[in-house]
C-alpha cells in the first residue's frame, strides 16, 4: 500500500489516513466540515489554546439581552410596505414578551417572504430592565411601468418595451437598467438609428414601492442604404438586386434615384426577396445570407454585404398523372421550405396521395426517386398510380343506440358525393381514421369507455364498380356511470355551489372529458376568489356495480389573496375617473384574475388605449394582499381615413330631364374621407367628421359619441349632425340638414333599445323635381321634421354578417309632432323579422319580412323627404334601388309611399369549396300609396296599377370574406311594373304638350354588393 | 439609492446614546430563502467546535461561511427535489455520538458546547446537513464518474514520483495502489462535478449578499 506516506494530510491530523482523503479539494465547505467530523474520533484531545478567542461576544449579539421583556418595538422607517396588521402578525414579537433570538430569526424570515423587503436588521438596546427593538428595513421596489418617449417608429414603443425586459410588477433592481438601455440601443440601431441617444431615469415612489422607469430617446436621422456588396455566386448586378429588395427608392414600379431608409423589417424582407429571385428557375436550394452590415458614420449610410449561394436546378416530374404547376407548389413542401431532404420528399408523397384521394382515387400509390444527371441539375420524379376512380356514395352508420344517426353523422368529415361541391365525395384513409376517432371521442365522453368502431369499405356498392360505400359499425359497450362523488378540501358552502355546476355528478356518465371540465370549473372558481395557487387532483375507485365509479376530487385551495390597492399608470390625457369606473377591483376583496381580465377588456373597449397591461405587483411574494397594476398606453388621439370606390347600378339618367325614370346603368365614383378625435377632453368620447363626395351624393357628417356613458357598460350617447345633398332617388334632389341625439341601451346580450330625437330640414329644388306640376305643391314644400323615436332590436343570430341560424326582430316607432319642432305631424312604424334555419349540414333557409307605415296625423300629406322609397338589393331585387311603389302618372318617376311590405326568402347553400356559396331567392312586396293599398295580388292590372306585390326570382353567388360575403344577384321578375313615362322638356310638361310613352322596369336586374341580403 | 438608505438607517441606529446593537440581520438571500447573520455565526461556531479551533468571526471568515451555507442550501434543495434517500435524524445522532465520544465525560462535552456558545441541536443539525450534502454528492455525481486504466496509470505515475521524492526505496506497485487510487480519482471527479453543478446553480438563482453582515 502507498497509503502510509503519500503526501501529508491537509489538516495535519491523521498521517495514516486513507489516500482518498488526501487530495480531495472540496470547495464545498459542508463536505470539509463533515470530513473533519469523521476524522475527529481518532484525534488527540484539543489543545487548550484552541479556544482562545471567546466565541460568544461578537455581533450579532443579543445573548445578554435574550429573555428580557420587550418594552417597545419601533419599525424603521415608520411607514412599512405591509398593512399594519400583516406586519404585526408576521413579526410575531410582542411588547411584554421575553426577547427570543429564535423568534427574531423567524421574524426576519416571515417578513422577507413577503417579497416587500430588500434588507432587514433587528436592533436591540436595553431600556430599563427590558429591551427596545428596532426593525430596520429597506424596501424592495417594483416596476410600475416603462415609459418610452421620443421613439421613432420603427421600432415601436412596444418593441422597445419588450426589448427592455423590464416586466410590469416585477422586482426592480438597478443592475437591470444598463442591460435594458443597451438592448434598446441595439433595437434602435437595427432599425437604422445609429445616432440615437438614450437617457433614462427611475422614479421611486415609497407609498406603493413603485419604480417608474422612463426612457428618453433622441432617435437622430435614420440611416439609408447606399448599395449592396455581393459575394458568392450572384447572377444579377447589385443595382438590380437593390431594386428587387426594395432598398432603392421607387414609386410602384417606377424606379427613382436614391436609396430607402434602413429598417429591420425592410432589411429582412429585402433579403427574402433577393433569395426568392435567385431561387427562380427551380434553384430551390439557393440562399442568400447577410454577412455584415457596414455603417458609414460620415455619410450615415449602410452597405449590406450578402453572400449569394446558388443551388442546382431542381426538376420535379410527376409520372402517371397530371398536376398543374400551381397545385404542385401547394402540395410539395420543398417549394415553401426552399430545401430538399428526405422528410420533405416523404411529406410531398403523402400530400400527393391525399390530393389524388380527394379526387376519388382512393387507392393511389405514389413513390419517388431522386437523381442528379448533372452536378447542377437534380431530378425528383414522383410516380403516381392512381388506380380506379371511385365516388363515395354512401356512409352507413350501424350499431348506434345511445346516439341517433344524425348526431353521429354531424361528426363526420367524410362526405358522400354531391352535385357541384363534392362530385367525388370526400374520402381518404386519413379522413376515415379521423371520423372513427371522432365517434370514439363522442362515446367515451359519455361514459362508453369500451366503445369500438369498425369500418368496412365496399367499392362495388349496389353492383356499380367505383361506387364506394363505407360502413361504420359501432359497438357501444356498457355505459359507465358515476356512483358517488366526494369533494375533499372545499368549504361546505363551496361544496354545495360546486356540485350545482359540476358535470361528474352521481348518475351522470363517467368520462375523463367531464372530469377535465370539472377540474377547470373548480380551479376557475377558486382563482376567481383569490386562491391563485389552488390545485386539483382526482382518483377513482370501483363502485358497487361493475359499470359504476366512485370519484374522489381533492382540492387544495391554498392561500387566499386579496386586493390591497389598484394602481393605474401611464395616463396623460385621459381622466383617471374614466379609468377607475372601468376597473372592477375593490381593495380588501378577493383577488380575481377574471376581474382583472374583465377590467382590461373594458378599458380596451373605450377605444382610447393602444395597450392595456395588467400585472400583480410581486406575484411570487407571500403577502396576504396584493397591489394590482394597470399600465395604459394612450392611442394616437387623431385618426384619419380615406377611401375611393364606385357604384355600378341603374342609377343613371338625366338630372333635369325626364328620360329613363327607371334608371340607366351608370357608374358613380365616390371618395370618402374622415377625421376622428379620440378621447375628447380625456373622457373617452370621440368626435368625428366624415365626408362623402360622389356623383349621387355629397355628405358631411359630424358625430360625437360617448360610449359607456357615465361608466355604464350598457349605455351610450351619440350626437350627430348631417348635411346631405343627395339624388339617390331619381325623382328629385334633396338638401338635408339634420341633427339627432340618441341614447343606446344594451338590455342584454341580445336585446338593445335606442331612444332618439331627430330634427331635420329637407328642401327640394323645384328644378330637380320630375313629377307632375299638380303634385308639386303637395310633396315639394320645404319640410321640417322633429321626431322622437325608439327602436327595439332583438338579435339572436349566430353570426350577424352571415347568419346560419337564429332570428332578428326590430321594431321602430316614432312620432313627429309640432311640439317637437315638426312642420308635419305624423306617426311612423317599421317592423322587421328575419329567421334562419339550417337544413341538413350546410344549407340555410333564410327569410325576412319588413313592414313600414307612416300615418299623417289629421290627414296631413307626407312630404317626399319622409316617404318610403325602397326596392333594390335589400328589399326587392325586382327593382333597381328606390324604384318600387307608386309612380308619377305623367313622368313615371317614383313617388314613394306611406307603407311598404316586403318578404324575402333565400336558400343558401355551398357551391365550391368552403368560400363560394350559392343562393336561390324569391322576393315579393312593394311600396304602397298607403296602408290600405297593401295587396298581395301579384299581377299589374293596368299600366297605372302599382298596388300589387311584385315577385322576383333569382340566383346569386356569395364569396366569403372576413368582412362578410361579397354578393352578386341576378333576378327575374316577369311582372315588373309597366308605367307611363314622359318624352319632352320641363316646359312641355308644364304646358301639357309632351308625349306619354310606355316604359317598364326591366325583367332582369343585377345587384352587386357586400353582405348577405338580410 | 439602497446603499445610501441603509447607510442612513444604520447611522441613525449608531448615534451616541442609542446603544443599540444588531441582534440579527439578513446576511445573504437565495431567491426567497434567508440566511441570517446568526446562521453564519452559528455555522462558524459549530465548525470551530468540531475542529477544536478558535472561532474566527472575521468578515472574510463569515463570507466564506455564508458561501458554504448557500451551497448547502442549494444542495439540500436539489436533493429534496430529486427525491434521493437522504440521511435521517437518526443517522445524524450516530455522528453526534461519535463527536461526544471524543470527550471524557458528558460534563466536559457540555462545557465545550457552552464555551462555543452553541447547543447540542446546533451540532446535530450541522452534522445532518453535512451528511445530506455528502449523500447527495455520492448519489448524484459519483455514479457518473468513469476511471479508465490510462487515468489510473497517469495518477500512479504522478503520486509515485511524489513518493520517491519524499522516500527512499521503491513505491508500492500500481496494482497494490489501484483501489486507493480509484477512490481518490473518483472523489476528485465527483467533487469537480459538484463544483460545476454548484456554479451553475448559483447562476440560476438570485444570490445576494448584504455587505453590512460581513463588516
Amino acid at each position: 500500500m502507498v497509503a502510509a506516506s503519500i503526501p501529508p494530510v491537509p489538516c495535519g491530523r491523521r498521517a495514516n489516513t486513507a489516500i482518498s482523503l488526501v487530495y480531495v479539494r472540496s470547495v464545498a465547505l459542508p463536505l470539509l466540515i463533515l470530513v473533519c467530523a469523521f476524522a475527529l474520533p481518532a484525534q488527540d484531545p484539543p489543545p487548550a489554546q484552541a479556544q482562545a478567542a471567546p466565541p460568544g461576544d461578537t455581533n450579532p449579539g443579543g445573548a445578554d439581552l435574550e429573555g428580557r421583556a420587550i418594552v417597545n418595538i419601533v419599525p424603521v422607517p415608520e411607514q412599512q410596505p405591509l398593512l399594519q396588521s400583516e406586519f404585526d402578525r408576521r413579526l410575531g414579537l410582542h411588547i411584554g414578551a421575553p426577547l427570543s433570538l429564535a423568534d427574531v430569526r423567524a421574524a426576519i424570515d416571515a417578513l422577507y417572504a413577503t417579497g416587500r423587503y430588500h434588507d432587514i436588521a433587528v436592533e436591540a438596546s436595553p431600556s430599563g430592565a427590558g429591551v427596545e427593538l428596532r426593525i430596520v428595513t429597506e424596501f424592495n421596489y417594483f416596476v410600475s411601468g416603462v415609459t418610452i418617449d421620443g421613439a421613432a417608429d420603427p421600432p415601436s414603443r412596444e418593441q422597445l418595451r419588450t426589448a427592455s425586459k423590464l416586466e410590469l410588477g416585477a422586482l426592480f433592481t438597478e443592475s437591470e437598467m444598463e442591460p435594458a438601455a443597451l438592448s434598446l440601443l441595439e433595437r434602435l440601431r437595427a432599425n437604422g438609428l445609429y445616432g440615437a441617444q438614450l437617457s433614462y431615469h427611475v422614479d421611486f415612489s415609497s407609498g406603493d414601492e413603485e419604480a417608474g422607469i422612463y426612457f428618453r430617446i433622441s432617435p437622430g436621422v435614420r440611416a439609408r442604404f447606399d448599395g449592396i456588396n455581393l459575394s458568392g455566386t450572384p447572377t444579377q448586378p447589385p443595382d438590380k438586386l437593390g431594386r428587387i429588395a426594395g432598398w432603392r427608392r421607387g414609386l410602384l414600379y417606377i424606379p427613382l434615384p436614391g436609396w430607402r431608409e434602413l429598417t429591420e423589417q425592410r432589411l429582412q424582407s429585402g433579403i427574402n426577396k433577393i433569395e426568392s429571385s435567385v431561387q427562380k428557375g427551380n434553384h430551390l436550394e439557393a440562399h442568400v445570407t447577410l454577412e455584415n452590415l457596414n455603417y458609414h458614420r460620415d455619410t450615415n449610410r449602410v452597405t449590406p454585404t450578402l453572400l449569394v449561394a446558388g443551388g442546382p436546378e431542381l426538376e420535379v416530374d410527376i409520372l402517371g398523372a397530371k398536376v398543374s404547376a400551381g397545385r404542385l407548389r401547394q402540395l410539395l413542401p420543398m417549394y415553401e421550405e426552399r430545401a430538399v431532404d428526405n422528410s420533405l420528399l416523404l411529406e410531398g408523397q403523402r400530400n400527393l396521395i391525399e390530393y389524388f384521394q380527394s379526387q376519388g382515387y382512393y387507392d393511389t400509390q405514389v413513390s419517388f426517386e431522386q437523381s442528379q444527371p448533372a452536378p447542377d441539375h437534380s431530378v425528383i420524379a414522383y410516380s403516381v398510380e392512381r388506380g380506379l376512380r371511385s365516388k363515395l356514395v354512401n356512409i352507413e352508420i350501424a350499431g348506434n343506440r345511445y346516439f341517433d344517426t344524425p348526431t353521429v353523422r354531424e361528426r363526420l368529415l367524410m362526405t358522400p358525393a354531391r352535385f357541384i361541391r363534392y362530385p367525388q365525395g370526400r374520402f381518404s384513409p386519413r379522413l376515415l381514421q379521423q371520423d372513427t376517432n371522432a365517434i370514439l371521442d363522442l362515446y367515451r365522453a359519455n361514459g362508453f369507455h369500451d366503445a369500438q368502431v369498425a369500418s368496412a369499405k365496399n367499392d362495388d356498392y349496389k353492383g356499380k364498380r367505383g361506387d364506394l360505400s363505407v360502413t361504420l359499425e359501432i359497438m357501444e359497450g356498457p355505459q359507465w356511470i358515476v356512483h358517488s362523488l366526494a369533494i375533499e378540501g372545499v368549504l361546505p358552502t363551496d361544496d354545495a355551489y360546486l356540485r350545482s355546476i359540476l358535470r361528474s355528478m352521481p348518475g351522470e356518465p363517467y368520462s375523463e372529458a367531464s372530469i377535465g371540465a370539472d377540474r377547470d370549473t373548480i380551479l376557475n372558481y377558486y382563482f376567481n376568489h383569490g386562491f391563485q395557487n389552488a390545485t386539483f387532483d382526482w382518483t377513482q375507485s370501483a363502485g358497487p356495480l361493475a359499470t359504476q365509479v366512485d370519484l374522489h376530487f381533492v382540492v387544495q385551495p391554498g392561500k387566499q389573496e386579496f386586493v390591497r390597492n389598484v394602481l393605474v399608470r401611464g395616463l396623460e390625457h385621459t381622466r383617471a375617473s374614466l379609468v377607475a369606473e372601468r376597473i372592477n377591483l375593490v381593495p380588501k376583496e378577493p383577488l380575481s384574475t377574471v376581474r382583472i381580465s374583465e377590467s382590461q377588456q373594458r378599458l380596451y373597449d373605450l377605444g382610447v388605449f393602444s395597450k392595456v397591461q395588467t400585472a400583480i405587483q410581486d406575484p411570487d411574494g407571500d403577502e396576504d394582499s396584493k397591489i394590482v397594476l394597470f399600465h395604459l398606453d394612450e392611442a394616437s388621439r387623431y385618426s384619419f381615413n380615406a377611401g375611393v370606390g364606385a357604384e355600378l347600378a341603374r342609377i343613371g339618367g338625366g338630372v333635369t330631364t325626364f328620360d329613363a325614370p327607371a334608371g340607366t346603368t351608370a357608374f358613380s365614383p365616390r371618395v370618402t374621407a374622415g377625421l376622428s378625435r379620440l378621447d375628447f377632453l380625456g373622457l373617452g368620447h370621440t368626435v368625428s367628421v366624415q365626408t362623402l363626395v360622389s356623383t349621387l351624393e355629397d355628405r358631411v357628417g359630424v358625430t360625437y359619441q360617448a360610449p359607456q356613458l357615465a361608466g355604464r357598460q350598457n349605455l351610450s350617447l351619440t350626437f350627430s349632425g348631417l348635411f346631405d345633398d343627395s339624388s339617390d332617388v331619381r325623382t328629385f334632389t334633396s338638401h338635408r340638414l339634420e341633427g339627432s341625439i340618441e341614447l343606446g341601451q344594451k338590455v342584454s346580450r341580445a336585446n338593445r333599445i335606442q331612444y332618439r330625437y331627430t330634427i331635420r330640414r329637407v328642401t327640394i329644388p323645384m328644378d330637380t323635381l320630375k313629377i307632375s306640376p299638380l303634385l308639386i305643391p303637395i310633396f315639394s314644400a320645404p319640410d321640417r321634421a322633429g321626431i322622437i323615436s325608439m327602436s327595439y332590436i332583438q338579435d339572436h343570430r349566430d353570426d350577424p354578417t352571415d347568419s346560419k341560424q337564429g332570428y332578428l326582430n326590430t321594431v321602430d316607432v316614432g312620432v313627429a309632432w309640432k311640439y317637437f319642432g315638426s312642420a308635419t305631424d305624423y306617426r311612423r312604424l317599421v317592423l322587421h323579422n328575419s329567421t334562419y334555419h339550417r337544413i341538413g349540414h350546410d344549407m340555410v333557409l333564410a327569410r325576412s319580412t319588413q313592414f313600414g307605415w307612416i300615418d299623417g296625423m289629421g290627414g296631413a300629406a307626407i312630404p317626399f323627404a319622409e316617404r318610403f322609397f325602397a326596392g333594390g338589393a335589400s328589399t326587392n331585387r325586382a327593382f333597381p334601388d328606390n324604384q318600387a311603389g307608386p309612380r308619377d302618372p305623367e313622368t313615371g318617376f317614383p313617388l314613394g309611399g306611406t307603407a311598404f311590405l316586403f318578404n324575402n326568402t333565400e336558400l343558401r347553400f355551398p357551391l365550391f369549396g368552403d368560400n363560394v356559396g350559392g343562393v336561390l331567392f324569391h322576393d315579393i312586396g312593394n311600396v304602397y300609396q298607403d296602408v290600405d293599398a297593401i295587396s298581395l295580388h301579384f299581377n299589374q292590372r293596368n299600366i297605372q296599377d302599382f298596388k300589387y306585390a311584385v315577385n322576383s326570382f333569382g340566383i346569386g353567388i356569395r364569396y366569403r370574406t372576413p368582412i362578410g360575403p361579397i354578393r352578386i344577384d341576378l333576378s327575374l321578375s316577369p311582372d315588373a311594373p309597366r308605367f307611363f313615362g314622359f318624352s319632352g322638356t320641363r316646359d312641355q310638361l308644364l304646358d301639357g304638350t309632351g308625349k306619354l310613352i310606355n316604359q317598364n322596369i326591366n325583367w332582369f336586374q343585377f345587384h352587386f354588393s357586400l353582405g348577405q341580403t338580410f | 439609492m439602497r446603499t445610501s438608505t441603509l447607510a442612513i438607517l444604520c447611522a441613525c441606529a449608531c448615534l451616541p446614546g442609542f446603544a443599540a446593537e444588531v441582534i440579527d440581520r439578513i446576511a445573504v438571500t437565495v431567491d426567497k430563502q434567508v440566511i441570517a447573520e446568526s446562521d453564519v455565526i452559528r455555522y462558524l461556531r459549530v465548525a470551530a467546535f468540531l475542529d477544536r479551533k478558535p472561532v474566527d468571526l472575521s468578515g472574510a471568515s463569515k463570507r466564506a461561511a455564508a458561501a458554504a451555507l448557500v451551497d448547502r442550501y442549494l444542495i439540500i434543495q436539489e436533493s429534496e427535489d430529486s427525491h434521493f434517500a437522504m440521511p435521517s435524524v437518526d443517522d445524524a445522532a450516530a455522528l453526534l455520538k461519535q463527536v461526544k465520544g471524543q470527550y471524557p465525560s458528558e460534563a466536559a462535552y457540555q462545557a465545550a458546547l457552552k464555551e462555543y456558545g452553541i447547543r447540542e441541536e446546533d451540532v446535530a443539525r450541522h452534522l445532518l446537513d453535512g451528511s445530506r450534502a455528502l449523500r447527495f454528492t455520492d448519489l448524484r455525481f459519483r455514479p457518473e464518474v468513469q476511471i479508465s486504466d490510462q487515468d489510473l496509470a497517469a495518477a500512479y505515475d504522478k503520486y509515485a514520483a511524489q513518493w520517491r521524492a519524499a522516500h527512499s526505496g521503491t513505491p508500492p506497485s500500481l496494482e497494490d495502489s489501484r483501489s486507493d487510487l480509484e477512490k481518490l480519482l473518483t472523489d476528485q471527479r465527483a467533487t469537480q462535478a459538484l463544483d460545476q453543478w454548484l456554479e451553475t446553480a448559483r447562476q440560476k438563482r438570485s444570490v445576494q449578499y448584504r455587505e453590512a453582515a460581513f463588516q
